[in-house]
C-alpha cells in the first residue's frame, strides 16, 4: 500500500493497475479523488463528469419517458457504482465473507470496468513503443472517459429495462421514420396498436420528442399501472396491498408472477375448459400460490390440486412438476400451458436470454447475439 | 426440505429469484451455473430434463416470434450503437455497418449520436501546471510541440508541478539560495546579459522527472528568480 505523496506521483495508468491487479483501495481513492481525467469544458474528476452526464440527460426530451428525478438518479447512482464498487481482499476470513456476502448483494465490481483501460494501452503500446509518457497519459483519459460515457449509457438502458420489464417493442411507421415504442408483452400487438391509434398526436413534435411523449404515456398507463383486473385475496397469496392507497404494491413493480398472471387472465378463453372454469380471480390465486409454493420449496402438485378443486391431470396439465415421459407426445403437451407460458415471459428479457446463451444452454439464440462482443 | 416436486422445478425458483436481483444479467449468470452443476446429480436428473425443455420452449417462443425476436435483437443492437458512438466498438467493419444501418432511420439514433458525440469529443490536451500555496503560476499545453513554460516572479515557498489532470509530477520547496542571486552566489556579479534575458543567469537547481521527459531549472534573479520547464526528449518513453 502506497502513502499518499507516492501515490500522487504515479501514472493515471499505474493508478488502474492498482485498482484491477492488486484491488488497492488507495489507487481507486487517489482516482477517484484527485485525479481529473476526465473533460467537459474543464478537467473533470470522475464524480463531476459523471454528473455532468445526468444533467444532461435531465434535459433530454427522452427523459420525459419516466418519472424524470428516478431514472436519471438510478442511472447516475448506477454508473458511479461500476466505477467506485471494489471488493476488499483481507486475510481475515470471516470478514471475507461478510464482505464476500455484501458484495453478492451489490454484485458490480469496479475491476471489471476499469480493465478495458489496460487491455486497450497494452494494445496501444504494442503498437506505439516509443510514444512518451504524456501521451499515454492524454489517452488513458480519453479511453476511460469513453468507457464511462459507454456504461453511463448502458446503465440508463438497464434501468429502463427494470422499469419496463417482461416488454416488447413495436415499430411504428410515420412516413420514412420508425419509432420505436416498447408496451407490456402480456397486451399483445393487436391490443397495443388499437390503443396507440386512440392516442392523440401532436404533429408540431419531432421524432424524438413525440416518441418522448408516447412512451412517456405508455409508461404512465400500461407499465406503471400495470395490473391484473383481479379482484384477489391478495393478502393470502403474499401480495401486500399498502393501507394507504389501496395500491398493490407489486403492481407498480411486477415480478415474474404478475406478468404471467396477467397473461393467463388476458388470454383466459384459449385456456383448457376445466381452468378456465376457475374464472380469473381463482385463476390469479392459483398462480401465485404455485410461485409462492415452488419459492418456499414447498410445491406439491397433488396438494395445491386438492386445495383448488381440480383433478389431478388437470392440475398436471396446467403446472405439473413431471415433464419426463411427455416429449414423445404432442408438442403442444410436451410443457404444461403456465410453464410454458413463463418460458414465453421470460423470452422477453434480454438479460436472461444473453446470460442462458453465454452459459451455452441456448445455442441457437446465439448468433443474434454473437456479433462483435464488446469488451 | 423441499418437496420432490419443488426440486423438479427447482431451476425456475433460481430463475425467479435472479430475475429480482440488483443485477440480473450477474444473477442469471449465477443460476445457470448452479443448474449445470447439478445436471449429473441423479438427485436432479427429472429437474435438469425439465430445465431443458424449458430452455427448448424459450428458443422456440423466440424463433417462431418475430416481435419478440426482433425485441432482442433491438436490445442488443442498441448496445453495440453505443459502443461505436462511444469508441468502444471491437467488431468489423462490415458489423459495424449492419448495426449503423439498422438504426439509420431511427430518431433515437441521431438522439444517441448528438449526445455521445458532444461528450466524447470533448477531450482537452493536457497541460503542465507550475502551483505555488494553492495558487496557479502558469500552465503550458503538453501538444506536440512543446513550447517551454517560463515562470517569473518566483519567490521562496513550495512549487508544485503537476498534470492538469492532479497528477503531480515534482514538487519542491525553493528557498532564497535558489531564487535570490546574492544568497546563491554572493561572491560573483549579476550576469549582465541576464537582465535582458534572465535565463542566462546560473542555474541554482536542475532536475528531470516524467522518466526524463521533461526538465526544471531555476534561475536566480536579483528580486526573484525564474523556473523554467522544458521537454528534454520527444516521443520517447
Amino acid at each position: 500500500m502506497k502513502n499518499i505523496s507516492d501515490l500522487s506521483l504515479l501514472s493515471s495508468l499505474k493508478l488502474i493497475e492498482g485498482i484491477v491487479v492488486l484491488s488497492d483501495i488507495s489507487s481507486l481513492n487517489e482516482l477517484l479523488m484527485n485525479r481529473r481525467l476526465f473533460y467537459c469544458q474543464k478537467p473533470l474528476l470522475l464524480s463531476e463528469f459523471v454528473w455532468q452526464l445526468r444533467e444532461r440527460l435531465a434535459k433530454n426530451p427522452g427523459s420525459k419517458i419516466l418519472v424524470v428525478d428516478e431514472i436519471v438518479d438510478e442511472t447516475y447512482d448506477l454508473t458511479l457504482s461500476k466505477f467506485t464498487n471494489l471488493p476488499i481482499h483481507t486475510n481475515d476470513s470471516t470478514g471475507a465473507e461478510k464482505y464476500s456476502s455484501l458484495l453478492k448483494l451489490k454484485q458490480i465490481d469496479c475491476r471489471n470496468y476499469y480493465r478495458p483501460v489496460l487491455d486497450r494501452i497494452k494494445e496501444w503500446r504494442e503498437k506505439n513503443p516509443e510514444a512518451s509518457g504524456l501521451e499515454e497519459e492524454q489517452l488513458v483519459g480519453k479511453i476511460l472517459q469513453n468507457l464511462v460515457i459507454k456504461h453511463f449509457h448502458f446503465s440508463r438502458m438497464e434501468c429502463l429495462r427494470k422499469k419496463r420489464p417482461f416488454s416488447v417493442r413495436y415499430d411504428w411507421k410515420l412516413g420514412d421514420k420508425t419509432i420505436t415504442l416498447w408496451y407490456p408483452m402480456e397486451m399483445g400487438p393487436k391490443l397495443f396498436k388499437e390503443w396507440l391509434e386512440e392516442r392523440k398526436i401532436e404533429s408540431k413534435l419531432d421524432d424524438s420528442e413525440l416518441k418522448a411523449q408516447l412512451q412517456g404515456e405508455i409508461d404512465r398507463s400500461l407499465f406503471v399501472e400495470r395490473r391484473v383486473d383481479l379482484d384477489i385475496n391478495i393478502v393470502d397469496s403474499g401480495h401486500r396491498t399498502d393501507p394507504d392507497n389501496g395500491i398493490d404494491s407489486s403492481a407498480i413493480n411486477p415480478n415474474l408472477a404478475n406478468v404471467v398472471v396477467a397473461e393467463k387472465a388476458n388470454n383466459i378463453e384459449n385456456l383448457r375448459p376445466s381452468i378456465q372454469s376457475l374464472g380469473k380471480e381463482l385463476l390469479g390465486q392459483l398462480i401465485y400460490r404455485i410461485f409462492d409454493d415452488l419459492a418456499n420449496g414447498v410445491f406439491e402438485d397433488n396438494k395445491i390440486a386438492n386445495d383448488f378443486g381440480i383433478s389431478k391431470a388437470t392440475f398436471s396439465r396446467f403446472a405439473g412438476s413431471r415433464w419426463q415421459g411427455r416429449l414423445e407426445q404432442d408438442e403442444d403437451m410436451a410443457i404444461p400451458d403456465l410453464w410454458k407460458n413463463t418460458a414465453k415471459v421470460i423470452a422477453t428479457d434480454p438479460e436472461f436470454v444473453e446470460a442462458a446463451s453465454e452459459a451455452g444452454v441456448m445455442k441457437s439464440i446465439t448468433k443474434v447475439l454473437s456479433i462483435a462482443k464488446d469488451i | 426440505m423441499s418437496t420432490k416436486e419443488s426440486k423438479n422445478l427447482y431451476f425456475l425458483r433460481l430463475i425467479h429469484k435472479a430475475y429480482e436481483s440488483d443485477n440480473r444479467l450477474s444473477s442469471f449468470e449465477k443460476a445457470f451455473d448452479e443448474i449445470k452443476s447439478k445436471a449429473a446429480d441423479p438427485k436432479y436428473q427429472v429437474a435438469y430434463r425439465n430445465f431443458r425443455r424449458f430452455i427448448e420452449t424459450v428458443e422456440s417462443t423466440l424463433t417462431q416470434n418475430t416481435d419478440l425476436m426482433n425485441s432482442l435483437k433491438y436490445s442488443r443492437f442498441e448496445e453495440l450503437m453505443i459502443d461505436i458512438l462511444s469508441d468502444n466498438f471491437v467488431g468489423s467493419n462490415e458489423e459495424k455497418q449492419e448495426i449503423l444501418d439498422y438504426f439509420h432511420k431511427d430518431p433515437e439514433f441521431d438522439r444517441l449520436q448528438k449526445d455521445i458525440s458532444e461528450t466524447t469529443t470533448a477531450s482537452e490536451v493536457l497541460s503542465i501546471e507550475v502551483i505555488k500555496d494553492g495558487r496557479l503560476l502558469g500552465t503550458q499545453p503538453c501538444a506536440a510541440v512543446f513550447r517551454p513554460l517560463t515562470i517569473s516572479n518566483v519567490t521562496p515557498g513550495e512549487h508544485i508541478v503537476q498534470l492538469s489532470n492532479g497528477r503531480r509530477l515534482w514538487s519542491r520547496e525553493l528557498g532564497e539560495k535558489h531564487v535570490i542571486w546574492k544568497s546563491a552566489f554572493p561572491e560573483k556579479e549579476f550576469p549582465a546579459a541576464a537582465k535582458t534575458e534572465p535565463t542566462k543567469s546560473l542555474t541554482t537547481f536542475s532536475e528531470s522527472f516524467l522518466n526524463g521527459e521533461l526538465s526544471l531549472d531555476v534561475f536566480p534573479g536579483i528580486e526573484s528568480g525564474i523556473i523554467k520547464i522544458s521537454r528534454t526528449k520527444l516521443n520517447k518513453k
